[in-house]
């Protein structure tokens, strides 16, 4: 008796030590589907619209939350993310770009962009930063995806 | 010939040509200028050969509008004036400085840069600068390791600056002014008031005084003021016994107009990279030769109708260990004046330094900003009088919205410049972040230049003197120094003080050459 319970209840024990496994595996497989697929939806293009490289080399990731949200409390018409990744992006090629997933062809033509912004003065001061409304708009995109 | 006005007999009667009241970096420069012409000057200075307290109290005097640095300590009562703490910035007036300009209120000199230019030549030598040439190009020559950075030049471009010695007029001219067998130095002569004819159409005399009590008489066939701006003006608005306003102060605008310089720090540039920033070091006493400072220009002061201004660029490490010159500015004129002179002996025996690579990566700007053309900013006469007699001047110093509009303009201008080059960002200070706010920060100050009291115009309704610095009206008195100036441009006055000194000396050798006829006004 002692012994076959004994057997019964190991036979449960591990019964329920597959079941929590298993299922623990399949809700992180479940979960992990989608946040494979955030990943890789944010990891060109809106990795790129998020991110102010030079700015991003200037200082840290709280103080271009904090630059965002001063611009959206500027222009919160701008709030919503399409209207924004448009607009940083811009012109008529932007259905093209906006697909596009290379990275490197996603930032060189925000870069593009922001000089361009700071030759035609078309600038705005957050917080004391003389920042491009480009790169304004991207930090604006940083503290949305962030927040 | 030296004369210490104590040592005369009470009441005497000195007479001459020219008189000189100051014998300042002005009053010298003209003085050196009248060697051995066939002309008796007299230069008149109110202190002796050494800064003393007692003299320098002389100066004392009210500050109630914005902040300022004492009034007895920021100006230098001895032989030799200012410059005994002068600390030698050179850099000329910009052509724009001298244009009206319709966004600048009460701006346009009656004369132009290209009126003063021959001068600056001459007047390079008086404070011993290299050249009078403030090209960058030129200096990139002569010095390969001057690093612009690569600002679009219609936009920003470099300002250079040159140092004096700095050139101490005290001790360096000393000997050629007593020496002189033409000129003729009196110390302790305080001038105490300036004597017309009835009609006030011409200076009789001026009288002088001392603290030994005694009173003597200069008489000449013109004045020239030099004692700077602040005194300059109080000298005219005491002498009232003739004209209850003071001399030449028919429309109400002697003292008006006072400038100075707006100097404060103004934001920050942060680069990702460290880049080689010699040509913009911050000066090093007797070691820096020349730098430069980023300045606005022409264009584009017309374009966003803002003032003339630059900004020196001072690495991080060294603006942290610097505090605001307003807060640090020593009320002890001979403290301050012993200080230098201590400064002044170590250089000689400090061996240079280590090379440095001049490599930084966060720098604070400093701006050095024009300051619009103000009546309301102003120096009067207080009801309390010093040892001799002497209403006391009392200081107003005013600013305006374009003053702080046009320093915020400025630091965005670089900005914007900074960001197309992809040098970097430019962060504005906490004062100026908010376009609507009109404070100013504790920390700014001026540059101890004081400028503008007698204003120099086309007519006697927006000016003290005319374009010879000849007081309006009388046909004998002259201002000497930054008192004329109709604007403050942008640079230190110092150097365009004495072109435009020299420019006075000049006008007033062809009159001497027609005894002095040759602008009499008939009463």
């Amino acid at each position: 008796m002692t012994s076959d319970g004994t057997k019964d209840n190991v036979k449960m024990n591990m019964e329920r030590r597959s079941f929590i496994v298993v299922s623990v595996l399949g809700f992180l497989g479940m979960g992990l589907v989608p946040l494979i697929r955030w990943a890789h939806r944010f990891s060109g293009r809106e990795k790129a619209l998020a991110q102010p490289k030079l700015l991003s080399l200037l200082c840290d990731s709280r103080t271009i939350r904090m630059l965002g949200r001063a611009y959206l409390v500027l222009k919160p018409e701008e709030s919503r993310c399409r209207e924004l990744s448009n607009d940083v992006l811009g012109d008529t090629t932007n259905e093209v770009v906006v697909q596009d997933v290379d990275l490197s062809l996603v930032e060189s033509k925000i870069e593009k962009k922001i000089k361009l912004d700071f030759e035609t003065s078309n600038t705005v001061i957050l917080k004391g930063w003389v920042l491009s409304v480009t790169e304004a708009r991207q930090c604006a995109f940083f503290s949305i995806l962030n927040s | 010939m030296h004369t210490d006005a104590t040592k005369l007999e009470d009441h005497s009667l000195i007479e001459g040509d020219v008189c000189i009241v100051g014998a300042g970096v002005a009053g010298i420069a003209m003085a050196l200028e009248w060697i051995n012409t066939p002309y008796k000057v007299i230069l008149l200075e109110g202190g002796g050969f050494s800064v003393e307290s007692k003299m320098q109290d002389l100066y004392r005097g009210k500050s109630i509008g914005q902040r300022y640095y004492p009034l007895h300590s920021s100006r230098l009562h001895y032989f030799g004036g200012t410059s005994g703490h002068w600390t030698g910035f050179c850099s000329p007036f910009d052509p724009i400085d001298f244009k009206k300009r319709d966004w600048v209120p009460h701006s346009g000199w009656p004369i132009q840069y290209s009126e003063l230019h021959p001068y600056y030549e001459r007047a390079r030598k008086a404070v011993e600068i290299e050249s009078a040439n403030f090209d960058f190009e030129y200096w990139k020559a002569r010095v390969p390791d001057l690093v612009p950075m690569p600002l679009d030049e219609s936009v920003i471009w470099n300002k250079m600056w040159q140092f004096s010695p700095p050139t101490r007029f005290g001790t360096r001219y000393k000997d050629a002014i007593v020496n002189a067998k033409n000129i003729f130095l009196y110390t302790h002569a305080n001038v105490v008031n300036i004597e017309t004819n009835e009609l006030v159409s011409n200076v009789k005399q001026v009288r002088i005084k001392n603290f030994s009590g005694k009173e003597h008489v200069v008489k000449a066939k013109c004045f020239v003021m030099a004692c700077c701006s602040i005194q300059n003006a109080r000298m005219l608005l005491a002498s009232n016994q003739q004209a209850a306003g003071g001399l030449g102060n028919d429309h109400d605008l002697v003292g008006r107009f006072f400038m100075d310089h707006l100097e404060v720090t103004s934001s920050e540039l942060l680069m990702p990279v460290a880049r080689q920033m010699k040509l913009y070091h911050p000066w090093v006493y007797s070691e820096t030769k020349v730098r430069a400072e980023l300045a606005v220009s022409e264009q584009k002061q017309a374009q966003l109708k803002i003032l003339n201004g630059t900004s020196g660029l001072i690495p991080k490490e060294i603006a942290r260990n610097q505090p605001a010159n307003i807060d640090s500015f020593s009320d002890d004129a001979v403290a301050t004046v012993q200080m230098w002179d201590e400064i002044d002996k170590q250089r000689q025996e400090t061996k240079s330094k280590e090379k440095e690579n001049f490599l930084f990566r966060e720098l604070e700007l400093f701006t050095r900003m024009e300051q619009s053309p103000n009546p309301n900013s102003r120096i009067q006469l207080d009801a309390e009088r010093d040892e001799l007699g002497v209403p006391r001047a009392t200081l107003d110093w005013q600013l305006t919205a374009l003053d702080k509009r046009s320093i915020r303009k400025l630091q965005q201008l670089i900005g914007e410049e900074v960001g197309r080059s992809e040098l970097g960002r430019i962060r504005l200070m906490d004062w100026l972040q908010d376009e609507n706010n009109s404070e100013w920060p504790a920390t700014l100050g001026g540059g101890w230049h004081h400028m503008g009291t007698t204003r120099m115009a086309d007519n006697p309704k927006e000016g003290v003197v005319d374009a010879n610095c000849k007081v309006f009206g009388i046909a004998n008195l002259y201002m000497a120094g930054s008192s004329c100036y109709t604007t403050s441009g942008a640079a230190n006055p110092t150097l365009t003080l004495v072109a435009l000194t020299l420019r006075l000396s000049e006008y007033l050798k062809r009159s001497a050459a027609n005894n002095f006829n040759l602008d009499i006004e008939l009463a």
